[in-house]
């Protein structure tokens, strides 16, 4: 199986959607034609086909429909459930199987591609900043260091920060095209709106920064990451550091999937959230939201020194964090009042 | 008045512009220690013996040179506030996990007249109390609230292991709810949590905040003004550095790894003039850690030119179904070849 027979497999399901009559089939016709949006995008195979998609597209070839099927490819997922009792189903399905072999193939093949061919230089590793130096790094995540971002030959450096040959999305970001000041700040939140941590930027804000915090800072990669710029962080991740953003999907939140127009749906969360119940309730612009509260101290960090805005900022993020556990606590307060629990405060465990 | 600055050198006025208010209360202070004729008891005197008979001077150094590194060491912009010890969240803030809890203050009410030397005790050098005290005296500190300035007393104790000649050691004062400066000002552990729940609920810049609270002196015709935004900026961030806000940046209901996480930049930003020791994770160090990933370009599910990929692509996209159709069919025929049909 090569990429000739994936163009062929594609080709063949292009015919397909072609022949059906999209007036009989108006729906089926439409997933069809978004799985095929996918395929003819400018994105990365993994963006697509994510690993852990690769074993449920293989037993799909084979006739098996796997539950995690629909969850890691929404495209195939939607296609599938629009199929039932239709007349053309055996031909779609078909189709279907031999883009999932040649797509589960293919995508296999790029990431042993990616993990294979990824050499160590240099390793001599070492924990160089400590929990308590963020006073003076900018850098706090309530942890220590896992490990130093490593240094990538032919991906980093001054030749390729200006190389837009492999950015294809032309998102601007003119908020931080001042420059007498700072990159600003690099936060990370959960969906509940704590601040897992942040890192002031001496230059503007990329990819870089929040790969960097991921890799750096947490034993194991978040499954889902949200960020308005994640059709270039999967890629980027990827590339770098196959082995532990592997079974990592990046997608664009909701609020900023408008902006993306060249970007294909695999990206979007949005699509996700049609075949995966446990990402409909996440509020992906809550990173938007807390943000908005960070400006009130967007005036006075703008004069201030170094190590000030540095203890400014994370007294704000320290003072957003314990009003939001202390909003856990009420709300379970109320529900345990509700239910007639009995609470222990004291046994609450320390966040 | 100009001979005793002289005598005391370029010093005096560096702490005078430093300081602000708070040597113009020191200035008066000291002045019957400088004026004293009975030198051979001057504590100043004997520390200044001590310490010139510990110089290392070696051969490229002259006295000279020691001189001005002991007088650059003695800058007070480097000082340290009398408080060191932990300071405890403000009570709204508080979570059962804290191991300190915040005491409440109310308006200084209960304060006592002095505040008495004890085992905490340390000057702003970082020297704490050794063997049996010494040159202790009693004098004034003006506790800074947040409506009023309250006047007490308080022990100190000449320090003779500070540089700083006048440095005096003190007693922390956090047990009554205050943050000792530099033994002649405190300040309010609530005035500094009142800024704090301010400018993390609205917009409050310092000097928005040191303007309602100068107001507000004068209101409660307090016996003295309120301090100046200068010092009153600094011993807000000293009394943060000291302040345990901290928390272990988890959700409680994510835990320590959590499955879901939201990236997103902001422009809070600093002068980059101002950049010193900033180290993001993006920091790295070829000679330590260097990888040789997977070169080439991004692998696409569509194999072919970047051309025909985009024209499918917009012809995918026609809102004309119809007409989308008819557009892929002729891509189709021209692309049969290159899709190896």
């Amino acid at each position: 199986m090569t990429k000739d027979d994936l163009a062929k497999a594609i080709a063949e399901f292009l015919n397909l959607y072609l022949e059906l009559p999209w007036n009989r089939y108006l729906k089926l016709s439409n997933r069809i034609r978004q799985l095929l949006r996918q395929l003819f995008a400018n994105e990365s195979i993994l963006q697509l086909v994510s690993p852990d998609a690769i074993q449920p597209l293989q037993k799909y070839s084979i006739g098996d429909i796997n539950d995690k099927l629909a969850p890691n490819i929404p495209a195939f997922g939607m296609i599938l459930q629009n199929l039932n009792d239709q007349e053309v189903a055996p031909r779609v399905h078909l189709a279907l199987q031999n883009l999932a072999h040649a797509l589960a193939v293919q995508s296999e093949f790029a990431l042993k591609d990616l993990l294979l061919r990824r050499k160590v230089i240099t390793d001599n590793r070492e924990t160089i900043v400590d929990e308590q130096n963020w006073k003076m790094t900018g850098s706090c995540y309530g942890r220590s260091m896992r490990q130093m971002r490593p240094f990538y030959e032919g991906r980093d450096g001054s030749r390729n920060e200006k190389s837009t040959d492999d950015q294809i999305c032309r998102k601007f970001y003119d908020t931080y095209k001042k420059d007498k000041l700072t990159g600003g700040l690099m936060a990370l939140w959960c969906p509940h709106l704590v601040c897992l941590g942040f890192h002031k930027m001496p230059r503007a804000e990329g990819r870089d920064d929040v790969f960097s915090a991921l890799y750096c800072y947490f034993d194991i990669a978040p499954s889902v990451v949200i960020y308005d710029f994640a059709c270039q962080l999967a890629p980027y991740c990827m590339v770098r550091e196959p082995e532990f953003f592997k079974n990592t999907l990046f997608v664009i939140d909701e609020m900023h999937a408008n902006g993306h127009s060249s970007c294909s749906q695999a990206c979007f969360l949005s699509n996700y959230m049609q075949t995966r119940p446990d990402l409909q309730p996440v509020y992906s612009s809550a990173a938007e939201c807390s943000n908005s509260g960070l400006n009130r101290i967007r005036k006075s960090v703008s004069y201030m020194s170094e190590v000030n805005a540095i203890i400014y900022t994370h007294t704000y993020i320290s003072v957003w964090n314990r009003r939001r556990e202390l909003a856990f606590q009420r709300q379970a307060d109320r529900q345990a009042e509700l239910t007639g629990a009995t609470f222990y405060p004291q046994q609450r465990e320390e966040i | 008045m100009k001979a005793d600055r002289a005598r005391r050198g370029p010093l005096f006025n560096v702490r005078r512009r430093e300081n602000g208010y708070a040597n113009h209360v020191l200035k008066k202070r000291t002045l019957s220690s400088v004026n004293s004729t009975d030198l051979s008891h001057c504590p100043h005197i004997s520390a200044a013996k001590i310490e010139a008979s510990d110089l290392d001077l070696t051969l490229e150094q002259t006295v000279e040179d020691r001189a001005a590194c002991i007088l650059t060491s003695r800058l007070i912009s480097t000082t340290q506030p009398v408080s060191y010890l932990q300071i405890a969240p403000p009570a709204w803030l508080h979570l059962p996990g804290d191991s300190i809890k915040e005491k409440p203050f109310r308006c200084g009410l209960y304060l006592p007249d002095l505040f008495s030397l004890g085992k905490t005790s340390r000057c702003s050098c970082g020297s704490q109390r050794r063997g049996e005290p010494s040159d202790v005296q009693v004098q004034e500190i003006t506790c800074f609230t947040s409506n009023v300035a309250i006047i007490k007393h308080i022990e100190t104790e000449y320090c003779a292991a500070c540089r700083y000649t006048k440095g005096r050691i003190g007693p922390d004062l956090g047990e009554y709810g205050l943050f000792n400066w530099n033994n002649r000002v405190a300040f309010s552990h609530e005035l500094m949590n009142n800024y704090t729940s301010q400018f993390t609920t609205s917009s409050t810049p310092f000097f928005a905040f040191h303007q309602t609270i100068t107001n507000s002196y004068v209101s409660e015709d307090s016996p003295i003004p309120f301090i100046t935004l200068h010092l009153f900026l600094s011993a807000y961030f000293a009394f943060r550095r000291l302040q345990v806000l901290e928390t272990k940046m988890q959700c409680s209901i994510c835990g320590e790894n959590p499955s879901i996480v939201i990236a997103d930049g902001v422009s809070i930003s600093f002068p980059r003039h101002r950049v010193i020791n900033l180290r993001p994770p993006t920091y790295t160090d070829r000679t330590k850690v260097c990888v040789k990933p997977a070169g080439g370009k991004i692998q696409t599910p569509f194999s072919g030119p970047a051309k025909h990929r985009s024209a499918f692509q917009k012809a995918l996209e026609m809102t004309d179904i119809d007409r989308s159709k008819d557009q892929l069919r002729q891509l189709m025929i021209l692309y049969q070849v290159l899709l190896a049909i």
